[in-house]
């Protein structure tokens, strides 16, 4: 019978893997492997999936328990402790200049071009619609044109806008995962 | 409150004991995990189950007791072989005449209570 990998357990082994982010190689793979064992020998003796997930229990339980069981004999733990902080500094004083610019930028844009798109659509298409000019046309171009291009810019503009939003949305999700997994080493770091 | 502290208690009881079973089971012939939690669970008292038994053998082969050795396997990734090293004999030795030493001593100490 050839193995086959389950998607429910391989996230979890995933997870398990990111949880254990503190733990050394060569003994996180090794970890991550045996686990990976178990799970495909209960599968084999006819084991639901979900089942032996649940006996495994939550991976950062589990990571944890690694972590109190490893720790016992462990004497590096202030000095880690020591670097986590200064990586924490680090991380504080890059991400919030940078993140100063980006929010500041990103948000602007997000703004500026959403309504401004907004506003130049509407416009052309009351223009184009209503009896009489609302847009005044600058260039020497007939007049249903130029309101047409109102509204392709106001679109493309309504465009830009939304990506810039959308960046600004995985920046800040990134920023606070950094944060999570710095503090969240920080803090069983100091077990 | 009577139950959380006689979880504790038993929690504190297993603890050390399921590292004896543990060294015992491999000191009988080398094994692997997913067959050291098996035999286990025929012995729920011990409430052995993967998140600590798992740890465990990371530890005993971090203090050098055990050695381990990757092998194939038939259910697809590879079995980690668990094995006694020299140390660990010595250890699973001592701990056995530790824990035959505390057994008396307790048995001593219960019954003495039952005669008063």
């Amino acid at each position: 019978m050839s193995y086959q990998s389950n998607p429910a357990i391989d996230r979890y082994l995933t997870t398990l893997s990111r949880e254990l982010a503190d733990m050394a190689e060569p003994e996180r793979t090794e970890v991550v492997g045996e686990i990976r064992n178990h799970a495909a020998e209960a599968v084999r003796a006819g084991e639901e999936p979900a089942a032996i997930i649940e006996r495994f229990g939550d991976p950062r339980q589990l990571a944890g328990a690694y972590k109190m069981e490893l720790a016992v004999k462990s004497s590096r733990g202030p000095l880690r402790r020591v670097a986590r902080f200064f990586a924490m500094l680090g991380l504080a004083a890059i991400t919030s200049l940078m993140s100063f610019i980006v929010i500041v930028v990103l948000g602007a844009f997000t703004l500026a071009f959403t309504l401004g798109g907004v506003a130049s659509i509407v416009g052309g298409i009351l223009s184009l619609v209503l009896p009489g000019d609302i847009i005044m046309s600058a260039l020497p171009i007939p007049q249903t044109i130029s309101e047409l291009l109102a509204i392709g810019f106001g679109v493309l503009m309504v465009i830009g806008g939304l990506v810039s939003g959308v960046l600004l949305f995985f920046y800040v999700r990134m920023v606070a995962r950094a944060f999570r997994h710095t503090v969240g080493s920080l803090r069983s770091g100091r077990r | 409150m009577t139950t959380k502290q006689r979880e504790d208690w038993l929690a504190q009881v297993r603890r050390g004991l399921l590292e004896l079973c543990i060294l015992t089971l491999i000191g009988q012939e080398s094994t692997y995990g997913y067959e050291i939690v098996t035999q286990l669970s025929r012995t729920p008292q011990l409430a052995a189950g993967e998140g600590t038994v798992y740890p465990l053998l990371r530890r005993l082969r971090r203090d050098g007791l055990l050695s381990t050795r990757w092998k194939e396997s038939d259910a697809g990734p590879p079995r980690q072989y668990y094995e006694l090293t020299v140390a660990g004999r010595q250890h699973l030795g001592a701990l056995r005449g530790d824990w035959t030493a505390i057994v008396d001593a307790v048995r001593i100490s219960l019954e003495g209570e039952n005669v008063t």
